[in-house]
């Protein structure tokens, strides 16, 4: 869901959001506006975001490459977890392969906005999927540079709401944990503020540069981290 | 394991089980995957299971398939006799079951849990919307849908999902499907390549009924006892005698496949699941894992002192692995448990009080010193009786999985805050295990591990549960001929394996932009003290209509008895693996020999590529098997392969037989073909039937 987002969204749907606006607006002049000592803010509405869901058996390592028209993202993880892309650019091509030579089931769905675009299975060991958007991609993009990447973790499956931005946009992002945040063409300073919506209890959360953690936060269930 | 039919044994065994499901039980610890509060009043279980029969080939007009999977969406009941209540779906009376939410949704302290393997996500918590429609709630979020192969879920019937639902019995069942995109499906190659249909691709399901609801309905019906277990399967049918004689193919390459899939329910005599049960002193959790793999497929609390674990059982049985887990108490397990259709099975588990700690440490790369993500931890501990040493590597079968963890973004495990894995390593009983640290690409590291108090790991950086796992390097290059014309770069996935196996140690990315004919690769692999020698292959990711393939028009290129270097060093010689644009092939045959552990294993120069399973006996295609593999113009091995117990790693049985491929037909442009020769012409994959395995 982005800040003025296309879609017809239900009047819960909009409820929700406008209470999260509200409470970044609220935060304008604290954590996100210009008394904030990071300076993120004034942040305008954007595209809709692609994200990807890599599901099936719990506990199943996998390797993911996520590429747009303008960058793109190589990282690992464990089924199952979700990751969006923050500011990207049209068209998405996702490759995921198991990393275990068992039969566990492991099913990639590309998400843009709220239609699930794509989607493929696999039980072979160290089996691959490949989904794309509509029209695919000619080739996989550079390397995201600066890498930025928040990393949330929290209940598995765990609804996690709020807004993540850099010095000139804001998205508003609703995932379930645990999910990557994947930071496209960043000015290198990040922040966002999250909330558990239906697991409550804690968030921790990582911002990593270039695969290193450089900052951590941990609190709940409405959680703020800068960097 | 070989094949032994007993329906007569089947049916004799049916009334006790049935006694014990249909009946209504003393409140056990047979828990639902959602919270309770979506069901006032009086309630029970209900586990659903899926199984299918896949169509038979019938050519020239139906092709095998090597994969058929619909789109599931949810389950829904519905206690009305009433045939039209089909056509109301808004009937406040049905009961939605999507499917299966993740773990680590259960409330697993007010509620018993009872969750399944295949877990995904489930979207209907946040705004109270439609738990299986396309929910709107936003970005990151979307439709939750289990995509089930019928070809795999032939032989053992996949899990769905475990529901608490109104104590009812009910007669309408509906099974639904991603009214958008029902399924794939990836044929072979068709036997009349006049028709110029390109096979091997992947091409979506349209249904010849639009509706998305494929629905049964049941004279007896499904009886879910108050505070009571109930058991559903439900058989689909891809293609529905009366409404079709065979699949119908589309009109051109990679158009629509149109299938008019329905459901029943087996009859009672034919159940797929069997019931493992009995007491758990101590356990507060009890799971079943596939024996010998660590991966659990259900898992349970219990409920006056009970549990009960419905299984799907394949026609011979399969064999599961019991852990039980409690507060307070050490863990108790069991070992192979053969777990058979219609048979109610008791298994005592018991364990004495320990005290337990909570374990966590990290894994690093021991070159570079960077955390690894995604490394899997397995704590476990020999059958009694058996005297396996689990410090060996592989761990052996009797070795079994008692818990399991995985590392986060910082190499740190347990990940953080909360799961079902997590929380076993959250409270690891005192006692004396073997910690098992393995990730892709890393030398397996099998450890003693002492827990009394605290925890100390032999194979621990400084006694401590830390580990660095050691591995190399291979730094090689993949080429492509012709080189990648436009639109598409190509991506090659390079895999290595131990040598002689298909047991795979990594897999690297590499991608060949347009216009060139090379990509380098590096990969990191298990040092030379570890795995002494590796089969490596390349296979390319192409397109066909400008979607991804699973199967590739290139050959496979192989590289066998691959040297690693030693211990953070890179392999002195730098493979190149070099692929031709060669076209689409399927080899269709069958194998005379063969039980719920049989696979056929393609191989090329004594380098396992891929293989695949066999249709169970009883079924529509038995001992039959389809492969999709590019027209190489060298020659395969095919062989089959026997795994005891069926997960296990399979050993090879028979005697391999080659098999050439039929080179594809080449048809004048315009047309699409899987890659391009530079001939100016496109290729059309042909089948290679009868193959005959022994």
């Amino acid at each position: 869901m982005r800040a003025r987002p296309r879609v017809k969204l239900s009047a819960a749907v909009q409820r929700g959001a406008l209470a999260i606006l509200a409470f970044a607006c609220a935060a304008c002049g604290g954590a996100f506006g210009t008394a904030n000592p990071t300076a993120p803010g004034q942040t305008s509405s954007t595209a809709g975001e692609a994200s990807l869901w890599v599901l099936g058996t719990p506990g199943t390592p996998f390797q993911a490459v996520i590429t747009d028209n303008a960058q793109s993202w190589t990282f690992r993880g464990v089924v199952p977890e979700s990751a969006v892309i923050i500011n990207g650019s049209p068209g998405v091509q996702v490759t995921v392969t198991k990393l275990t030579n068992s039969a566990a089931l492991m099913t990639t769905e590309l998400i843009y906005k709220t239609i699930l675009t794509a989607e493929a299975s696999t039980t072979d060991p160290f089996g691959t999927t490949v989904v794309q958007s509509f029209g695919g991609l000619t080739t996989i993009a550079p390397k995201a540079d600066p890498d930025i990447e928040l990393f949330i973790k929290a209940p598995s499956g765990g609804l996690i709401t709020g807004l993540a931005e850099d010095l000139s946009l804001s998205y508003v992002v609703q995932v379930r944990s645990p999910a990557l945040l994947l930071f496209e063409h960043s000015d290198g300073r990040v922040d966002a503020v999250l909330n558990s919506v239906d697991e409550g209890g804690l968030i921790t959360v990582d911002i990593l540069d270039d695969g290193a953690v450089v900052t951590t936060a941990t609190g709940g269930p409405r959680l703020l981290i800068k960097h | 394991m070989k094949q032994v039919s007993s329906p007569r044994a089947a049916i004799a065994l049916l009334a006790p089980i049935l006694l014990l499901l249909v009946a209504t039980l003393a409140p056990t610890g047979t828990g639902h995957s959602q919270t309770s509060s979506q069901v006032t009043g009086p309630a029970g279980v209900i586990v659903i299971a899926l199984t299918g029969t896949p169509p038979s080939p019938s050519p020239p007009n139906t092709p095998g398939f090597q994969s058929l999977s619909f789109n599931v969406l949810a389950v829904k009941l519905n206690p009305s006799t009433d045939p039209n209540i089909f056509q109301n779906q808004g009937d406040p009376n049905w009961t939605t079951i999507p499917v299966s939410p993740g773990v680590g949704l259960n409330n697993t302290g007010t509620v018993d849990v009872f969750t399944q393997l295949a877990t995904l996500f489930n979207l209907n918590s946040s705004f109270g919307l439609n738990s299986y429609a396309p929910n709107p709630a936003g970005a990151g979020t979307g439709p939750s849908e289990l995509q089930v192969d019928i070809n795999q879920i032939q032989t053992v019937p996949q899990l769905f999902n475990s529901y608490l639902v109104p104590a009812n019995t009910y007669h309408a069942i509906e099974l639904v499907l991603d009214g958008s995109n029902a399924g794939t499906v990836v044929p072979t190659c068709l036997e009349t390549p006049q028709s110029m249909l390109e096979g091997c691709i992947a091409s979506q399901i349209s249904l010849t009924d639009p509706s998305q609801y494929l629905t049964t309905s049941s004279n007896a019906g499904v009886s879910v006892p108050l505070n009571g277990l109930a058991t559903l399967v439900i058989n689909i049918t891809p293609v529905t005698s009366g409404v079709q004689s065979f699949a119908g193919a589309p009109g051109f390459s990679g158009g629509l496949y149109q299938f008019s899939p329905s459901i029943s329910l087996p009859p009672t005599a034919v159940n797929y699941l069997g019931l493992v049960t009995g007491p758990g002193y101590g356990a507060t959790r009890v799971a079943a894992q596939l024996a010998g793999t660590g991966q659990v497929v259900e898992t349970t609390t219990l409920g006056g002192g009970l549990y009960q674990l419905p299984l799907p059982a394949s026609v011979n049985g399969t064999l599961y692995d019991l852990v039980g887990s409690g507060p307070g108490f050490a863990y108790s397990f069991a070992h192979n448990v053969l777990v058979k259709r219609n048979q109610v099975q008791t298994v005592q588990l018991g364990a004495a009080a320990a005290g337990q700690v909570a374990l966590s440490g990290k894994v690093t790369d021991g070159c570079s010193g960077m955390p690894l993500q995604g490394a899997t931890l397995e704590i476990v501990a020999p059958t009694p009786g058996s005297g396996a040493d689990c410090t060996q590597v592989p761990t052996p079968s009797a070795c079994v999985v008692l818990t399991s963890a995985n590392t986060d973004d910082t190499g740190t495990y347990p990940m953080s805050p909360s799961n079902f894995v997590v929380q076993g390593f959250n409270s690891v009983p005192n006692g004396s295990y073997t910690m098992v640290v393995s990730d892709a690409g890393y030398d397996t590291v099998a450890s003693s591990l002492s827990v009394s108090g605290g925890a100390a790991c032999s194979a621990g950086t400084g006694g401590l549960c830390n580990f660095a796992l050691g591995r190399s390097q291979i730094q090689g290059l993949v080429t492509i001929s012709p080189p990648v014309s436009s639109p598409r770069a190509l991506n090659v996935l390079v895999t290595a394996e131990d040598h002689g196996t298909h047991n795979i140690e990594n897999v690297a990315l590499a991608t060949v932009p347009i216009g060139s004919s090379a990509a380098p690769f590096t990969m990191f692999v298990p040092e030379a003290s570890s795995v002494s020698s590796l089969d490596l292959y390349a296979t390319v990711s192409d397109y066909f209509n400008g979607l991804p393939e699973k199967s590739s028009g290139h050959t496979i290129a192989v590289v066998s008895a691959f040297a690693p270097a030693a211990r953070c060093g890179t392999a002195g010689v730098h493979p190149i693996l070099s692929m031709q644009c060669a076209g689409h092939g399927s080899i269709m045959g069958s194998t005379a020999t063969f039980d719920d552990g049989t696979s056929i294993v393609l191989s090329k120069n004594g380098v396992q590529l891929m293989s695949t399973g066999v249709g169970p006996t009883g079924g529509t295609v038995p001992g039959q098997f389809s492969i999709c593999a590019p027209a190489d113009p060298a020659p395969y091995q095919l062989q089959r392969f026997e795994a005891n117990p069926p997960a296990a790693q399979p050993s090879p049985v028979g005697t391999p037989v080659p098999e050439l491929m039929t080179p594809p037909l080449q048809v004048a442009q315009p047309c699409n073909s899987i890659c391009g020769t530079g001939s100016g012409q496109c290729l059309v994959c042909v089948n290679n039937n009868n193959v005959k395995v022994p």
